[in-house]
């Protein structure tokens, strides 16, 4: 049970709804099977306007769910790994 | 998401990074988001000089620096919450240890206290940042004039990330939710104490002078903003403001450690979730923007950040 109160899809409305529908195909593309918006981003979900930035945020990370960005996983220091290293050295328990 | 390393090297890592069977590149990255993540306040030119001997450009390492920064983001706001990762099919733990490691550790695994007791001196003088700039891109030219029109000057931030744009959608739409609370639970006055609070902590020279006039300018109490930045903890503050003000310091410094209970506290002192999640947000933001600017030593705008009226 998460810490606070949250507002799931089937609650969702607006902007919001549309954000949990990008985030949603995202991560299917992803994960290469249809999966609902991960979790962790529902925390925000009760300030939409704090969930749209995660939203616009995973759109620039990915190129708008194609992830295709040139960079991100190849080259000599993918900076997938700066993801990675950063929840690391945060102890994230995620 | 391919798989950059083995199991048995994935562990090492988790181990010491820098006894890890990996290129020495992939060490200098975990050494520079460890530098970013736990004190950025201390990270310098002779830091990005030594990445450059590695054959990395300016532009890969303000990559990495945004990428830090929406992971900074990230990570709080998943600490935060608190939710579970039970039926996720996307997400689980990738290091395979449970919550409570991390909720009953000791201080300081991560944002350690700062070694110094002054704000971040940019040696950067001469220029916007420590790292080069081209002012050319279509996306940056659209930045600037968001700017221009919201500030009525271009931020030394968006010039310094000029060679990698791409990511500016996001940071201006991030100004933009700093600029005030984005719920009608959240007073700006607090709103305002956790900007400077956590600009403090971060030893971030960049903001201090932005949220030194925002603190100024919602409350109009005198001498607020030298009872935040001066070691807060010594002072009486009434409840709400103590609730406030040790959360912020606690996800800024630890989120690892946020539980329940600190919601509750919310809760006891009349704040509701929404509340919560603005200070969440608010530390989260200006975390990431206060360590991205340290990191590559981005001087200070000739005047605050802040909307003209």
């Amino acid at each position: 049970m998460a810490y606070i109160r949250i507002i799931n899809e089937d609650e969702a409305q607006g902007q919001l709804a549309e954000d949990y529908a990008y985030l949603s195909y995202s991560y299917s593309a992803l994960t290469g099977a249809e999966v609902t918006t991960p979790n962790v981003y529902r925390t925000h979900s009760i300030v939409p306007d704090y969930f749209r930035l995660s939203t616009v945020t995973n759109r620039v990370l990915t190129n708008d769910g194609k992830f295709d960005r040139p960079g991100f996983q190849e080259g000599p220091a993918p900076e997938m790994l700066v993801n990675f290293a950063v929840a690391l050295h945060s102890s994230c328990y995620y | 998401m391919p798989q950059l390393y083995s199991d048995e090297v994935g562990q090492q890592i988790l181990d010491n990074y820098q006894e890890a069977e990996i290129p020495e590149v992939h060490k200098e990255l975990f050494h520079w988001a460890e530098l970013f993540t736990q004190r950025s306040w201390d990270m310098s030119v002779q830091d990005l000089q030594r990445l450059h001997r590695h054959g990395l450009t300016d532009a890969d390492i303000i990559g990495w620096a945004q990428l830090a920064c929406l992971q900074t983001c990230f990570t709080m706001g998943a600490e935060g919450g608190g939710v579970p990762l039970d039926s996720d099919a996307a997400m689980q733990p990738v290091f395979q240890k449970p919550r409570e490691f991390y909720t009953q550790a000791p201080e300081g695994l991560t944002g350690a206290e700062p070694k110094r007791p002054d704000f971040k001196t940019s040696d950067s003088a001469e220029s916007v940042a420590w790292v080069a700039t081209n002012t050319d891109s279509a996306e940056y030219q659209d930045a600037a004039a968001w700017a221009e029109a919201r500030y009525g000057f271009v931020p030394h931030l968006l010039q310094a990330l000029s060679l990698r744009p791409e990511f500016f959608p996001r940071h201006t739409l991030a100004l933009e939710l700093l600029e005030r609370p984005q719920t009608e639970s959240l007073s700006p006055r607090h709103h305002a104490m956790v900007r400077a609070l956590v600009s403090t902590l971060t030893r971030c020279q960049y903001s201090a002078d932005t949220t030194r006039r925002l603190v100024a300018s919602t409350s109009g109490e005198p001498g607020l903003y030298e009872r935040l930045t001066e070691d807060y903890r010594q002072r009486e503050w009434a409840p709400v403001d103590r609730v406030i003000l040790d959360f912020a310091t606690k996800v800024a410094r630890n989120a690892y450690k946020v539980t329940e209970d600190d919601a509750q506290q919310f809760r006891d002192v009349g704040l509701d979730d929404e509340a919560y999640v603005d200070v969440l947000n608010t530390v989260a933001i200006q975390t990431g923007f206060d360590r991205l600017t340290n990191s590559l030593g981005v001087r200070p705008d000739p005047q605050p950040l802040l909307p003209r009226e």
